[in-house]
């Protein structure tokens, strides 16, 4: 699995998109065609959802949140999984992906939130493509640049923030 | 000293002088010239690399001739671009995003005409600012009209909406909008068709004035997007769109009629084929060849999910009958294919940089579609090329 996502990822190399996706979480927000948007302030309130320990390796592809990853992990360009790195721009917007929490084996919601406005970090490419679909069901492509919102469409790297329990 | 040798001393004394006073012939000059292209080639095909590994500000669209398997030239646009040529082939679309600062300031969105011989702008026309910025920069995101006289861009904010363009007066005509579906695919003169969330298809009639003249949806969805969802650009062959899904189903589809007609789906693969995880995959899997009434598919061994893995081979299938009529193993494994349309096709496959094993470069591979035989190799493409196209 890590070799294949390695490989998929070099290719995405280049700057790109993100956003992985869920193929239930479609459900939730399909008819919002008109606009993922998921204001900071309630992201980070529902970010502290109780939830398992966390476990693994935040800078490596395999780590349980980027199972629907595409882009720069963020954590290897100055920022982390869930801060863009200094001077770029949080989306307010994202696609949202799922993916299963390791020790408690619940599926989590995951924001993929791009960090824009300084060109692409380039360092630690990662594509996951769990749930990822094409442009038709917009809200879980990870190929769209999430920057809608932001100043500028020009991705630095992407972000995994944990939403919370997938109801 | 003889006379006769002081004689000889003074002539050789005069070549001497003559030599160092005289100022020495310069060479012929060198011509020096920008080269110019000849008329599109049925071989010559485009590739857009929308960024390299650690940029994504400017776009290239590469030239290639695929013939000699020589690198022609590039145009260098912006943020995801993308760009089509004329049916006339006298000149390259490219529709662009810009920053002022270059990943920031003020946005302009434009679509700049290049001359297709010197690959030099020529003109340019700002769109509304709003371009759709996805990976891959496929066809279905700028399309021209069949006559050439107007061009489609496709917007995301993401609300959906289509820009018309009068190529002609290069002018922004207006807006057609497209809720809840993306994606331009020309079926007629002065209608396209986009592909819905809920798995349906829309057709929309415009008119000279880019405006919206009529629309019908299908009743019900052609696929399930849920369950088996299809990539977004078919093989069209004819009147009938053929769209092939992540699980390798193929859904046709005539757009001859108003709202299209779904066919009956069939299966790519045999049972065999499916326990050895065989499915489509890549950013550009798809490919059609019209007049042998084939499409060619990027194939790999994966599981769910891995809609995006480089294909080892190429299967071909015959639409009529619905079955698998050839099968062309890969040097390099591939991400993106493309057909030519002319009675000798060529099969271009674009090869992307692997992480496991010994590096590669991007390279693009070609095929002789009548013998399946591997042609060549051209390697050190820059960026990576994630669609290709020809021209019409």
């Amino acid at each position: 699995m890590d070799a294949l996502v390695e490989r998929v990822t070099r290719t995405v190399a280049m700057r790109t998109s993100r956003r992985g996706i869920l193929g239930m979480l479609g459900k939730l927000i399909a008819g919002a065609m008109v606009l993922p948007l998921l204001p900071v302030e309630r992201v980070s309130a529902r970010a502290n959802t109780a939830e398992a320990a966390e476990e693994g390796d935040p800078l490596s592809c395999d780590y349980w949140r980027y199972c629907g990853f595409d882009g720069s992990l963020c954590g290897c360009c100055g920022g982390s999984t869930t801060q863009c790195p200094p001077g770029t721009m949080m989306s307010p917007t994202s696609w949202v992906g799922s993916c299963k929490h390791p020790i408690d084996g619940k599926d989590y919601m995951i924001g993929y939130r791009d960090c824009c406005g300084k060109d692409q970090c380039g360092r630690c490419f990662c594509q996951n493509n769990k749930g990822d679909m094409p442009l038709y069901r917009t809200q879980l492509d990870n190929g769209v640049t999430w920057c809608f919102g932001t100043a500028s469409f020009v991705v630095n790297c992407t972000t995994a923030v944990k939403l919370g329990l997938k109801s | 000293m003889s006379r006769k040798a002081w004689s000889l001393l003074f002539v050789i004394f005069l070549i001497c002088v003559t030599a160092m006073t005289v100022p020495a012939q310069p060479p012929p000059p060198e011509g020096v010239s920008v080269r110019e292209l000849g008329p599109i080639q049925p071989h010559w095909v485009f590739l857009i690399s929308p960024a390299g590994v650690d940029s994504e500000e400017a776009t290239k669209v590469e030239v290639i001739d695929g013939d000699s398997l020589q690198f022609l030239g590039m145009l260098t646009g912006g943020v995801l671009g993308t760009a089509a040529v004329s049916p006339d082939h006298r000149f390259i679309y490219m529709a662009d995003t810009f920053y002022s600062r270059g990943a920031r300031g003020v946005r302009t969105d434009v679509v700049t005409t290049y001359d297709a011989r010197r690959l030099a702008p020529v003109r340019e026309v700002i769109i509304p600012p709003k371009r759709q910025q996805t990976i891959p920069p496929d066809s279905s995101a700028l399309a021209l009209t069949p006559d050439g006289r107007l061009l489609l861009v496709a917007n995301l904010t993401p609300a959906t909406s289509m820009t018309v363009v009068d190529l002609g007066s290069n002018k922004v005509l207006g807006e057609i909008e497209t809720p809840g579906c993306t994606g331009i695919l020309i079926s007629g003169p002065r209608r396209f068709e986009s592909l819905c969330g809920d798995g349906t298809m829309i057709s929309i009639d415009f008119n000279d004035s880019g405006r919206m003249t009529a629309s019908q949806r299908m009743a019900r969805p052609f696929f399930d997007p849920e369950k088996d969802p299809v990539f977004s650009v078919p093989a069209v062959l004819g009147h009938t769109a053929y769209f092939v899904s992540y699980h390798a189903m193929v859904y046709p589809v005539d757009w001859s009629v108003e709202p299209p007609k779904a066919g009956t789906p069939w299966s790519m693969l045999t049972d065999a084929q499916r326990r050895e995880g065989w499915r489509p995959g890549g950013y550009q899997p798809l490919a059609g060849y019209a007049p042998g009434n084939l499409f060619y598919v990027l194939m790999h061994r994966g599981g769910q999910w891995s809609h995006k893995q480089a294909g080892i081979e190429v299967w071909v299938y015959s639409a009529q009958h619905r079955r698998r009529v050839d099968r062309i193993v890969l040097p390099r494994p591939g991400t993106d294919l493309y057909v030519t349309r002319d009675s000798d096709p060529r099969l271009f496959v674009v090869s992307l940089p692997e992480l496991n094993g010994p590096p590669t470069p991007t390279a693009l591979q070609s095929f002789s579609t009548r013998t399946g035989r591997y042609l060549g190799v051209l390697d050190q493409l820059p960026g990576f090329p994630l669609w290709m196209f020809g021209a019409p």
